[in-house]
């Protein structure tokens, strides 16, 4: 082929961007293996293959998104009277149009005579090579009419290699009468069926066509047509001599040297199914061992003879050893990236040198060029978690690691060389094979038999398959079957040997999914009647959204269970005691909340903008590594302490004191549960307010604090309005169980009701107030405080407090007078324990 | 005569009917009614008259004056009525203010709660597991072994100096946990929160809660399993809804399947939400592993089960027609007080 030869073609549109995400097959490669029946759609291979086997995210016919898209050849060029980088064209899109059209054009590149792909009206495009495709409709640009759109490659999802956006593909060499449809010219009759891998990691056999044929076959119960390539017959010239260190990690190993190479652009028909599959052409050899990989399934190696070094020197002699890298070893791979090896490494090497990293990339020290002549061709099967370890050390993956890692069958490496000097020998004119087939073997695949009881079968599946039906599926699948009564014994294909199948169930799946989940019927089980154990903690944390959202009005958010240091650091805490992630999703959040503050304290300041009042509440984890969790299931490990709380923050503008409204909520909350508590005074630390904080405390135990943020920090947090936080240990609180209501009988006597008012010092504590109070008098049923006040006509140092008094006897009605004496002794309690003035 | 007596009935009605809200109604019982009134005049008038002719005509005066009296007292209670309701007049449009303000469920928490009723009413116990799980539960024990390719479907989250712990990505370790502590026969969901280590963009959130359900118990088999996850959909889509099991690879069931339904948004014609292909993949299930079985302590030639999960997140997005994964952990009450 001459150097200026034209580019090759392929429909490589967006899905065919080629990544280990997905895996694309051509349904003409696959006609290779398959008859496919008449009539059959490919909407209908795809449903049966997605039916079956695995999800097809696409089926596309490489010529249906071309539609209205022709060769045109441009007649002239004129300026654009109102724009300087647009061109009006004439342009003959075939005898259809007896006029030539008229199109407006950006590109830089337009000649006269040019062909060129013309989107008519009504075509698909896409604008920029971006988003949904658009349809083609007559416009006008700067005051000119268009017709159509001369198309630049990523307008029309081919892969060419001129992927500019103003660079117009050139079709000048096609041999095309404008007006022929673009498909058509170049030859794009191909359907591309893109299958989700991700959800085969089970199945190493199918990351190929003959995989994927054999499988197809047995679905639609037509021929399979196996792969059969020549045997290899032995040359001579170069000594091959090779050794595996490490067969645990190497369990197969073959090897042959083929001379007599030039290295060219191979064949159009190879070029083009490699194109169809999203696997741009290089050169023969490279396009060669890419061909049998994304046939057989199986990568393969070659390396250039000439690079090859021996430790004797000796001509015609290759040497090659495979064995564990040394400790910091360093390694150029061809992606030119050099990487620090250790012993867990396998390393293919020369007689002097390390030259591919096994399996997973080639080294740049042995790589093909343009002046190869002959090559020593590897194919070889790898320890999958080997494999899987070091691509995922070195973060480098490549087909060859992809299909490593997934177990594939040792025999697949013997077809695949098979395949390739075959292909070598029909391509590349003038090559032979100048070895022997050197072909080191360590393995033995678990191939069964396995023995399925059809009664079983019928049993998990809940319906009657046929026998016939059983032995049949499992006969196209490759299983070989000896009968005995009731019972198959099943020999495993070596393909499917390597992990994927080894007990009956498994071979129950196979039986299944072949014949149908739709034939299977839906029988609702028979269970027994007994309620539910109930989680204690599930049902509190519900009970509790539910008080939280409908009593107190308040928001219920989700947090990350992550924190950021910088808020972290902010609230001044010690990130020395939070559990890091090894490798955080961005170095944003490492850390695992400790409490649900930190969070909703983000939260109160992002939407503090929004809406005067934020009143949210969350129910969460919180992740503490020096108290034990849940035990680990293997050693005597614990995970860390990871109990559930409801987290509340709160926050209003004008709002001086939150943290009366955070305490009203939880008293609410502990009240609605059972739970009588006591707010017991904390000493501020870190982002706690020193005074304003306080340690909730149930039966004795502590279960969580209400606290203010300190005025300091918190501006420092952005945050415009005091804020006050509350958690509630909801695991705790389940511990405890709930507290049923006692009835007491309904009194008998009547209650009398007194006020009281007087001043004391500014920080008297209340609840000591009261227990003086109630400690003093035997009648005193109830003190309900009703009003504190501080400001005019109060001492600044002194604040006023008003009680109602409610007075009760079991015994007899109260008088007036015993009332009074009482009141009369309270007061003096007062003045005497709290320096009370009454007023 | 007896024509006056009617004529005066027919003009008395006829000043009640005509009432104007100024007219005294005193006045007019006065005037009709009143001693030196229409009717009294009318009456004494029937003393002229022959003694049968009196009779008759008296029995008539009697009656227009008993009805006149009715009439009147009619009228009397509608004015007063009248007179109260003057100052009762009302806008019933007009908004309650200030406005009511109430409290808002996250909607994950929303669909949760929905399901867990559902559950509960099948026997179903809700249970809970840790999030931060050891590397064993989330994967060892569910046929995972260390170096098993499908950890490649989930890129997990590991903690810092803690090799064998992990965020768990899945609510599934929560299984072996509950056949651990309960037992068989077990019914069981767990709904939860689960990491990926994935960047976040509007389809991808790091943090996202499932649904997993498991059954054990004696000869649970595929067709039970079918039936009761139809079930389940058709009470989250409706009974219209339709269900379809898919092959799928999960290394903790075998065989395993993905279940779709049909799209609820266009019914199986294909929309924008179902990528056009008319069902919504919702949820994955299978028959337990025997393995899975044996880690929980449980003899897999005594019982099986099958187990489900289902993405809540997903579900929340998709009831509410959420277009971006990150609200949901964004604590914007812009969003949050929608629901």
């Amino acid at each position: 082929m001459p150097p200026s030869s034209p580019p090759r073609w392929g429909r490589a549109g967006e899905r065919a961007k080629k990544s280990v995400e997905n895996m694309l097959l051509s349904k003409n490669w696959l006609k290779d293996f398959v008859d496919f029946p008449d009539g059959l759609s490919d909407q209908d291979l795809a449903e049966h293959i997605s039916d079956c086997t695995v999800e097809v995210e696409h089926i596309d016919s490489q010529a249906a998104p071309l539609e209205k898209i022709v060769v045109g050849k441009i007649l002239k060029i004129e300026a654009h009277p109102n724009a300087d980088k647009l061109r009006v064209c004439s342009v003959d899109v075939g005898i259809q149009n007896f006029e030539p059209v008229q199109i407006v054009c950006g590109g830089s590149n337009l000649s006269d005579n040019m062909k060129v792909a013309v989107a008519t009206v009504g075509a698909k495009v896409k604008w920029h090579g971006e988003g949904e495709p658009v349809e083609i409709q007559p416009t006008k640009l700067r005051g000119v009419e268009s017709f159509g759109m001369i198309c630049s490659a990523n307008e029309i999802g081919l892969a060419t290699g001129q992927e500019g956006e103003r660079e117009i593909v050139d079709l000048s060499y096609l041999e095309v009468e404008p007006g022929t449809s673009l498909a058509a010219a170049l030859g794009l009759n191909d359907t591309i069926i893109d299958v989700d891998n991700k959800s085969l990691t089970n199945r190493p056999d199918l990351f190929s066509h003959h995989g994927m044929g054999r499988e197809i076959a047995a679905l639609l119960n037509v021929k399979f047509k196996e792969l059969e390539p020549a045997v290899i017959k032995e040359g001579k010239g170069y000594d091959l001599d090779i050794k595996v260190i490490d067969p645990d990690l190497c369990p197969r190993y073959l090897g042959v040297v083929i001379d007599g190479v030039k290295i060219e652009p191979s064949p159009e028909w190879l070029q083009k199914r490699l194109l169809a599959v999203g696997m741009r052409p290089i050169n023969n050899i490279v396009d060669i061992t890419n061909y049998v990989m994304l046939e057989v399934g199986q990568s393969l190696h070659a390396f250039d003879v000439n690079k090859l070094e021996n430790a004797s020197g000796t001509e015609k002699q290759i040497e090659v050893i495979i064995k564990r890298a040394t400790d910091g070893e360093k390694f150029t791979t061809l992606d030119g990236e050099e990487h620090e090896l250790d012993g867990n490494d396998l390393m293919i090497c020369d007689g002097r040198k390390s030259i591919t990293l096994a399996g997973i990339m080639g080294g740049q020290n042995s790589e093909i060029d343009d002046n190869t002549t002959a090559v020593f061709l590897e194919s070889a099967n790898f320890n999958p978690s080997g494999i899987r370890k070091t691509s995922q050390k070195l973060g480098l993956r490549s087909e060859a690691s992809l299909r490593y890692e997934k177990s594939l069958d040792p025999n697949f490496a013997e077809a695949a060389i098979c395949r390739t000097v075959e292909l070598f020998l029909e391509i590349v004119p003038g090559t032979k094979v100048v070895s022997e087939l050197v072909d080191i073997s360590n393995f033995e695949l678990p191939q069964g038999p396995i023995v399925l009881s059809l009664d079983y079968l019928n049993q998990k599946l809940g319906l009657e398959i046929p026998e016939k039906d059983a032995v049949g599926i499992l006969e196209r699948l490759g299983f070989e079957i000896k009968k005995k009564a009731r019972e198959l014994s099943v020999t495993i294909p070596t393909w499917r040997a390597t992990k994927d199948i080894s007990i009956a169930e498994d071979l129950i799946e196979e039986i299944a999914r072949v014949y149908g989940y739709r034939r299977i019927p839906c029988d609702l089980p028979e269970l027994n009647i007994a309620p539910p154990e109930q989680d204690p903690v599930r049902s509190l944390e519900r009970q509790v959204r539910h008080l939280m959202a409908g009593r107190f009005k308040a928001t219920e958010t989700y947090n990350y269970s992550f924190v950021s240091p910088v808020t972290l650091t902010r609230l001044q805490e010690d990130l020395s005691q939070y559990i890091e992630l090894a490798n955080p999703i961005s170095k944003e959040r490492p850390y695992l909340r400790r409490c649900l503050a930190p969070n909703l304290l983000e939260n109160v300041e992002k939407n503090q903008r929004f809406v005067d009042t934020v009143s949210l509440f969350e129910i969460g984890c919180r992740y503490i590594p020096e108290d034990a969790g849940e035990v680990m299931g293997e050693g005597d490990g614990v995970l860390p302490l990871q109990d559930h709380y409801l987290g509340i923050a709160y926050s209003a503008k004008g709002e001086a004191v939150p943290f009366k409204e955070v305490k009203r909520m939880t008293l609410g909350v502990l009240t609605e549960l059972g739970f009588s508590a006591e707010f017991v005074v904390r000493e501020g630390e870190s982002w706690l307010h020193p005074v304003r904080s306080a340690n909730i405390v149930v039966r004795g135990e502590k279960v969580g604090y209400l606290a203010e943020v300190e005025p300091n920090i918190g501006q420092g947090f952005g945050l415009e309005n005091r804020v006050a936080v509350a958690e509630l240990n909801l695991s705790r609180l389940a511990v405890f169980g709930k507290t049923e209501i006692k009835y007491l009988s309904v009194p008998e006597f009547p209650e009398v009701k007194r006020d009281l008012a007087f001043v004391v010092a500014k920080e008297t504590i209340f609840a000591k107030l009261e227990k003086a109070l109630r400690k003093n008098s035997k009648l005193l049923n109830e003190v309900e405080l009703f009003d504190v006040y501080q400001g005019k006509g109060i001492d600044p140092d002194k604040k006023s407090v008003a009680v109602h008094l409610v007075f009760r006897s079991s015994e007899k009605t109260l008088s007036s007078e015993e009332v009074d004496n009482e009141v009369s002794d309270l007061r003096s309690v007062l003045s005497n324990e709290f320096n009370a003035i009454i007023r | 005569m007896q024509q006056k007596f009617s004529d005066l009935k027919k003009t008395f009605d006829a000043a009640l009917a005509d009432l104007k809200d100024g007219v005294d109604l005193e006045e007019i019982k006065n005037k009709f009614l009143g001693r030196k009134g229409y009717l009294a005049t009318l009456m004494k008038e029937m003393a002229d008259l022959a003694d049968d002719e009196r009779k008759a005509i008296g029995r008539l005066a009697n009656e227009t004056k008993m009805a006149m009296e009715e009439g009147f007292a009619r009228a009397e209670a509608a004015r007063k009525t009248n007179q109260i309701l003057e100052g009762e007049w009302l806008d019933v449009s007009e908004p309650v203010f200030p406005a009511d303000e109430h409290g808002h469920l996250h909607p994950v928490t929303r669909v949760q709660e929905e399901l867990e009723d559902l559950f509960t009413s099948m026997g179903f116990m809700i249970a809970d597991g840790p999030e931060l799980e050891s590397d064993f539960f989330n994967f060892t024990a569910l046929n995972i072994p260390p170096t098993h390719p499908a950890r490649d479907m989930q890129d997990t989250l590991y903690i810092k100096n803690h090799p064998d712990q992990v965020m768990r990505t899945q609510t599934s370790p929560v299984q072996v946990r509950a056949m651990r502590k309960y037992g068989a026969p077990l019914r069981l969901v767990v709904p939860g929160r689960c990491f990926r280590n994935e960047s976040t963009d509007a389809r991808h959130e790091h943090t996202f809660y499932q649904l997993e359900g498991l059954v054990v118990d004696k000869g649970i088999n595929f067709a039970h399993m079918k039936a009761s996850l139809e079930k389940v959909a058709k009470h989250l889509f409706g009974e219209e809804a339709e269900m379809r099991l898919r092959p799928k690879f999960y290394p903790f069931v075998e065989p395993g399947v993905r279940g779709e339904v049909t799209c609820f948004l266009c019914h199986g014609k294909g929309c924008r939400v179902c990528k056009n292909s008319g069902w919504l993949e919702v949820l994955g299930a299978g028959l337990v592993h025997p393995n899975v079985l044996r880690e929980g302590g449980v003899d897999p030639n005594e019982y099986q089960g099958f187990a489900f999960g289902f993405g809540l997140s997903r579900l929340a997005m998709l009831k509410y027609n959420i277009d971006d994964a990150r609200l949901m952990q964004g604590g914007d009450v812009r969003f949050l007080q929608q629901f």
